[in-house]
């Protein structure tokens, strides 16, 4: 956003409204909506994979809200933080805890466990040597964000079982037990067929990701 | 038979691994103020779909949602509408019916209940306009 003179002087015009009264945080609010709506919700679909449409206004008007909490609480202090640091929090936040709140499960395993595991499970497989090719090359940042953004690219179904991969990982879910899944979060009863194929989806956009950040000569069989 | 199954089934638990990596690890819920607006320079990357969707809700439901400190249902308002719709084809249904058979006590039954159901709409409506 701030790469120009209007764009930081929108930033700074935003910064004085949400520390001023009540009327001036909801100027902050308005200009906030019309100047980062899209990003907002480029967060809030990144976590809440699986949100439609209704979802996506709703956790977005959390969002909004809990600025607007923090705002009239003066939580907020654009000295210290700045204001997109402060969004992508609590964009991210929201997102998060609507996410927790459709899996209802409880956060088993440390950070430190999820990249043990992770490093682990690809050490031994065949995406190991792309993956340390990618790693000396700087490009793992790059392989990561293709995966975010093909996979929040996907629709709606794949999405869903994109999402309960992820939030599971690394407990190991077979097709019947996602099928169980979707029907839990979403009283959906689907096929075993498509949740198989729905698995697929999501797992050749991450190959896809390796490919086109230059990796598919490694997975190619 | 068993090796090359487990192989698939080792590369298949490598790509979640990585999927978790992108959406968890990578996907931090702090970041530094310079990450942070680097974030926002680059494009959003929703897709068609949700960028339409996001164009389609317009910016009365950020007033009205300020002025009621609290979510506005754009779902919820339609749900409403449909109701009282079904509800008035209803009663436009029962009137139209061919009801020469009933006697005079079950035509004042049906005009009581008609009447108690009416009332209790207009009650709901006061109610949900008081609370708005």
């Amino acid at each position: 956003m701030a790469d120009t003179t209007d764009d930081l002087e929108t930033l700074e015009t935003i910064n004085i409204y949400l520390i001023g009264d009540k009327e001036e945080i909801g100027k902050g609010i308005t200009l906030i909506d019309a100047c980062f709506r899209e990003k907002i919700v480029g967060i809030i679909r990144k976590k809440a994979l699986s949100a439609n449409e209704h979802d996506l206004l709703d956790i977005y008007q959390d969002v909004m809200l809990s600025i607007l909490k923090c705002a009239t609480k003066n939580l907020y202090n654009p000295d210290v933080q700045k204001l997109e640091g402060f969004i992508y929090t609590v964009a991210y936040r929201r997102a998060a805890q609507w996410v927790r709140d459709k899996c209802r499960i409880k956060e088993k395993y440390s950070i430190d466990q999820l990249i043990e595991s992770t490093q682990q499970i690809i050490c031994d497989s065949k995406y190991d040597e792309p993956w340390q090719a990618a790693q000396l090359e700087e490009k793992r940042a790059l392989i990561l964000a293709n995966i975010r953004r093909l996979v929040s690219g996907l629709k709606p179904r794949q999405r869903q079982v994109g999402e309960i991969i992820i939030e599971h990982f690394p407990d190991l879910l077979s097709t019947p037990d996602i099928k169980e899944q979707i029907l839990q979060r979403y009283g959906e009863d689907v096929s075993t067929v498509a949740v198989k194929r729905a698995i697929q989806e999501v797992l050749n956009k991450v190959k896809e990701s390796l490919r086109i950040s230059g990796y598919g000569d490694f997975i190619d069989d | 038979m068993t090796n090359t199954n487990d192989n698939v089934n080792k590369d298949e638990r490598a790509l979640e691994a990585l999927l978790a990596a992108a959406f968890r690890l990578d996907f931090p819920e702090e970041i530094s103020d310079e990450q942070a607006e680097k974030f926002f320079q680059q494009p959003s990357g929703l897709s068609q779909e949700d960028k339409e969707a996001i164009s389609s809700w317009g910016t009365d439901f950020i007033e009205d949602m300020l002025k009621n400190q609290k979510p506005i249902s754009k779902d919820h308002s339609q749900d409403i509408h449909v109701d009282k719709e079904l509800e008035k084809e209803s009663f436009a249904m029962n009137r139209n019916k061919d009801d020469s058979d009933l006697d005079d006590e079950a035509h004042r039954e049906i005009e009581k209940k008609r009447k108690e159901i009416l009332d209790e709409e207009k009650d709901r409506d006061k109610d949900q306009s008081n609370g708005s």
